[in-house]
């Protein structure tokens, strides 16, 4: 009863919101390049959907298991990396770059971890990325792949093998 | 009861006995002599009443009997395992002898049933089938669960219709960094575009609820990066075989559905059970009213003592706003706006003559600002990758900044907030009739309840009833109805630029006449701006259009447009004031006038109960009329120990 009457009292506010709302659905492939913040694309957009987010709690990607690679429909680097590193590089394009061009942050530290950067290594490691930035983010059109290549490229002294 | 399941019992063992005489091929197989075996010792030790038989079948005891609220058949073995604990205990042993092979073994899909079994009734893996799971073996592999941490997304500016938060839980692995843990979120499944009636369908079932399993940093990126929703983590007292039980059983319930209760079977609820497998002595499922909201299960998991630390994990925009108040430098900050704007290049930047810490603070903020920009809506993509690159590449060439900025400060944790329910009472004069008023609010904030741990300037109100006691008639009557009452007053300083907006719909008091007051149903919005200053507080205006519907309007409605102003100051942590005028002109339906001032006061006694002191002066149809009154409240919990 309590549960019914709150439930329509839900429904009356969204008859407040004036704009119509329809989402896309979450775009599961807005990743191989930059401008992969945008997940559930207009679901954020107003009050509806707001309310739509908030009563199905989110944006309802219908995936139920990411453990497995979400990458597929994404061109592989030409260097053989861990699934890992490709799926993380491939959905983090946009704050990768922002830590890279910053020297620092949890995306970098994330990434330093996955191609295990032994810890008195990493300060060299982020700074020859953040030198080279614009070697790894070559253009607008980048994409996750190439950057993943450009990031060992960038890197190349800290794989040679030790003297 | 008892009868019943020994009779049913005894047909188990009649089937058995059935199978074993007249099914040659297996008549005297060893898996099967196994098989009765183990089915005795199971309903000897009555292993069906067992709590963690219950736990994993997510059995509840109602007036009704017991039940499971999964609704899917896929997670039940027996046709009736949704209603029978007993057949389904011995339809899974059953299952485990199951000839199938591969990942949907039964085995396989239910590893925490097994383990539990398994460790109950001594199995010997050597007599079951040998069945290899791969999609397990891979998952555990991959996922590594060590610990868990619940994690609650809380609300935003201008969306406090998020208020109510989420809840989700990450199971942490070996890597150190946290974004690359994993993310279990319970959500309804809905097929194709999010829309009106697809979400108002989600409030009564309509859609089917599943659990999933993703990345931690897709969920980092939904929730702060795109929804502006700070996070907080609170990691959790388990061991690692008690997360390791938590995710076998998350394997259980994954492609399970069961059908969709925003108010009920929603997110945080059933996390509860995850959690009560991983540690049965627990009971937290046993605990709630009629409705749950995450943030009360937050402090359910509190008391059982299960939280050993807490983090604060920033939204974009609380970051963006952070940052910008460390520019005291007007320039700085002008530098950044314009750079956003596209007025000036980052090359700009870079020539100017400031001091190198000073140009990364611009181009960092600059950077994150034209993201939330793009999630705003204000960019589109193309335009948003050549700014934000353009930007980054002046900014990679400055290394590391001498000094880092300081930490973010962190708000007051929403666990630490009133309780959501609200219970007042209190005398009050209206003119020179004395009244006392009682009144209840199920959910959840008011503008001028205390603060921690909620949001400056918002308010959300489900179902609140107020009635009135007038001690000259003698008679006890309605006073209001608000069904819905939001409101978001959202400052706009610095570069954040949001809109205030309210809505209201519900049934209150209105002044026809000198004597007499008649309820009239009311659908009221508003659009406003919101400012802050330090002296004066959140200041505000809205317009606002109301339409009234009662059969003491001339041709019974009306409609009108108004506006109002106030401001709303938090004087220190106990003591709040708000002052409001409001002005309505009805020109449709029944025209009339209303003008309306609040001055209102809010002293917080503990932190859950708070006095609530309301001067008020209003004209309606001609008629003037002065209202004072003290309402003494008390904030609740919805959940209870039963």
């Amino acid at each position: 009863m309590v549960r019914n009457v709150v439930a329509g009292s839900v429904f009356s506010v969204m008859l407040l919101g004036s704009s119509a709302f329809a989402a896309g659905q979450a775009q599961q492939n807005a990743g191989c390049e930059l401008r992969g913040l945008l997940i559930g694309e207009g679901a954020y957009d107003s009050l509806i959907g707001q309310l739509a987010m908030t009563l199905l709690n989110g944006t309802s990607g219908n995936q139920t298991l990411g453990i497995t690679s979400g990458t597929s429909e994404c061109q592989a680097p030409a260097r053989i990396v861990k699934e890992e590193l490709k799926d993380f590089v491939t959905a983090n394009m946009d704050s990768l770059a922002k830590d890279i061009a910053m020297g620092e942050g949890e995306s970098l530290d994330t990434l330093a971890e996955l191609m295990e950067i032994s810890s008195e290594k990493k300060a060299v490691f982020f700074a020859q990325l953040q030198t080279n930035f614009s070697s790894i983010y070559t253009s607008v059109d980048v994409i996750a792949a190439d950057v993943i290549d450009n990031i060992y490229s960038v890197t190349a002294s800290l794989w040679r093998p030790n003297r | 009861m008892s009868f019943f399941s020994k009779g049913y019992e005894g047909f188990i063992l009649f089937i058995s006995l059935f199978i074993f005489l007249f099914t040659p091929a297996l008549a005297r197989s060893e898996e099967n002599r196994y098989l009765n075996e183990l089915l005795k010792a199971a309903s000897g030790k009555r292993l069906h009443s067992d709590r963690y038989w219950e736990i994993l079948l997510h059995y509840k005891h109602t007036v009704f009997g017991t039940e499971s609220p999964i609704d899917d058949p896929k997670f039940f073995l027996s046709p009736d395992g949704k209603v029978n604990p007993e057949g389904e205990i011995y339809a899974t042993i059953k299952a485990f002898f199951d000839s199938s092979e591969g990942n949907e073994h039964p085995l396989c899909r239910f590893p925490a049933r097994y383990m539990w079994l398994k460790d109950r009734l001594n199995i010997d893996e050597a007599r079951l089938p040998d069945v290899t799971c791969t999609d397990l073996e891979d998952a555990v592999k991959k996922v590594n669960p060590k610990s868990a941490v619940l994690v609650f997304p809380t609300f935003y500016m201008n969306s406090p219709a998020f208020m109510f938060g989420h809840t989700l839980l990450r199971i942490d692995g070996a890597y150190q960094s946290e974004l690359l843990s994993y993310a279990v979120n319970y959500a309804a499944r809905t097929d194709g575009a999010i829309g009106f009636v697809n979400a108002f369908k989600g409030l009564f079932g309509h859609y089917k609820g599943y659990y999933s399993m993703l990345p931690y940093y897709e969920k980092v990126k939904e929730y702060n990066d795109m929804a502006q929703r700070d996070m907080w983590e609170y990691s959790l007292d388990l061991t690692e075989e008690e997360v390791k039980k938590m995710f076998l059983h998350f394997w259980e319930l994954k492609d399970i559905y069961s059908d969709y209760y925003f108010f009920g079977g929603n997110c945080s609820y059933d996390l509860l059970f995850l959690l009560e497998a991983a540690r049965p002595d627990l009971k937290l499922t046993e605990r709630f009213g009629a409705w749950v909201l995450p943030v009360d299960t937050i402090g359910v998991v509190y008391e059982a003592g299960l939280v050993n630390g807490v983090r604060y994990r920033p939204s974009m925009a609380a970051r963006i706003k952070h940052v910008s108040s460390l520019m005291e430098d007007e320039i700085s900050g002008d530098a950044v706006l314009r750079l956003v704007n596209g007025e000036i290049r980052p090359e700009d930047v870079l020539s100017q003559t400031s001091a190198r810490d000073e140009k990364i603070r611009i181009l960092d903020l600059a950077s994150e600002i034209i993201q939330y920009r793009y999630t705003d809506k204000k960019l589109d993509k193309e335009e948003y990758s050549r700014q934000f690159l353009s930007v980054l590449t002046a900014r990679s060439s400055l290394g590391r900044p001498d000094e880092s900025v300081s930490s973010m400060p962190e708000p007051p944790r929403p666990d630490t907030g009133h309780g959501s329910s609200r219970f007042g009472i209190g005398p009050g004069i209206k003119e020179d009739e004395v009244f006392s008023e009682i009144r209840f609010r199920p959910v959840y904030h008011d503008l001028l309840d205390p603060e921690d741990g909620y949001l400056e300037g918002s308010k959300v109100a489900f179902g609140e009833v107020a009635a009135r006691y007038y001690h000259a008639d003698g008679e006890l009557t309605l006073e209001s109805l608000d069904i819905i009452d939001i409101v978001s007053i959202s400052p706009r300083e610095g570069f954040l630029k949001p809109l205030s907006w309210k809505g209201y719909t519900g049934i209150l008091n209105k002044t026809f006449s000198e004597d007499r007051d008649h309820l009239v149903y009311s659908l009221k919005s508003g659009v406003g701006l919101a400012f802050k200053s330090r002296a004066i507080g959140l200041y505000y205006l809205f317009l606002e259009s109301d339409v009234n519907l009662g059969d003491r309007l001339d041709s019974g409605y009306s409609l009108g447009i108004g506006t109002s102003i106030g401001a709303l100051k938090a004087v220190n942590r106990f003591w709040k004031v708000g002052l409001s005028a409001e002005g309505f002109a009805y020109g449709v339906g029944d025209s009339h006038k209303e003008y309306k001032v609040t001055f209102a006061q809010n002293f917080m006694i503990s932190r859950n109960s708070s006095v609530t002191v309301d001067l008020s002066r209003s004209e309606t149809f001609g008629v003037s009329e002065e209202e004072a009154k003290i309402v003494w409240n008390l904030y609740l919990l919805p959940l209870r120990k039963k």
